[in-house]
């Protein structure tokens, strides 16, 4: 065969199109099964677990999502005293209360009397000493904080 | 001036799709970086208003539920008692507990909703003791349908027991 100047002119022209296909696939299920909520999710709290946690059906209209766990080292260690994750910070327990009322002057604000109609969701480290978790709860109650959700984990999903 | 249409019609109009690509690898790059994989996370729901005047135990025709759970220096469960009866610890201490309380409150009894659990714990215990007796106390998986069913609704917990160094 004799090949002509023009033969290797010629551009190669790629099919696009199962390539196209498969990038969108992969953009919706990544669209799909990504969470938002869990930011509010702390990696350092080894949630409790319990074969009769499900999630709920309905979900609060309001919730204030409070997070006790500990420090840990790279092995998973404890290294710290209990501690509240709070916005970024971690707190001992006793220094929570001002920034407990900052957060319900917020909820006050459609509310001005009476109880609070926000859900305070804790989610305590497994390892939390149980009276942290009942003064976190007082304290909450003491800001007329009713509602209380316990968060715990199903045991096949660690 | 003269115009061809003839061979214009026949031409493909290149698309550069390379903006696109690029975008399109941005978004999947964004959300796979962004991506947790999310443990199932189930809730005890509790109604607590504080300073709450108990039910009188006349007005009630079940009987409160107190349950305590005495902790050992190690923070794990020392004692589990329901009412003063010991159930002993670990596991077969929670089934017996659940058992009780099914035996307590009655299977399909609409005057569960009444029932109230105390949960009285000592400060030192760890929290997943805590989780283990009201997983005990306010239901269990139903064997034929493999799905959670609750006999209790109500839990309440005790004041806290301030540890003795503290």
């Amino acid at each position: 065969m004799k090949l002509t100047r023009d033969s290797f002119d010629n551009k190669v022209d790629l099919d696009m199109t199962p390539m196209i296909d498969i990038v969108f696939q992969l953009i919706t299920f990544f669209m799909v099964v990504i969470n938002f909520e869990a930011g509010e999710i702390d990696e350092r709290v080894k949630l409790a677990q319990s074969e009769l946690a499900r999630p709920p059906k309905v979900k609060p209209d309001n919730e204030l999502v409070l997070q006790m766990g500990f420090q840990r080292d790279k092995e998973g260690q404890v290294i710290s005293e209990s501690l509240l994750f709070y916005n970024s910070q971690a707190i001992p327990l006793e220094e929570f209360r001002p920034l407990l009322k900052r957060e319900t002057a917020f909820y006050r604000l459609s509310n001005p009397t009476g109880p609070i109609r926000t859900t305070v969701v804790i989610r305590a480290d497994a390892e939390s000493p149980a009276g942290q978790v009942q003064e976190l709860i007082r304290l909450c109650q003491e800001e007329k904080y009713e509602k209380f959700s316990l968060r715990a984990m199903q045991p096949e999903a660690q | 001036m003269r115009l061809v249409h003839a061979d214009t019609s026949s031409h493909k109009i290149p698309i550069d799709m390379t903006p696109m690509i690029d975008a399109v690898f941005q978004l999947i790059i964004f959300f796979m970086l962004t991506l947790k994989i999310r443990t199932d996370e189930g809730n005890f729901d509790i109604n607590m208003p504080i300073g709450a005047p108990a039910q009188a135990a006349s007005q009630l025709l079940v009987p409160d539920i107190k349950v305590r759970l005495i902790a050992n220096r190690a923070g794990g469960l020392s004692r589990l008692e329901l009412g003063r009866r010991s159930l002993g610890n670990g596991d077969k201490a929670y089934a017996t507990l659940n058992e009780s309380i099914l035996g307590i409150v009655g299977k399909g009894n609409s005057l569960n909703k009444e029932v109230e659990v105390e949960i009285d714990a000592d400060y030192e215990l760890h929290y997943q003791e805590v989780i283990k007796a009201i997983t005990a106390c306010t239901g269990r998986i139903n064997p034929a349908t493999k799905q959670p069913e609750r006999f209790v609704e109500k839990i309440k917990f005790a004041p806290p027991r301030k540890p003795a160094g503290g």
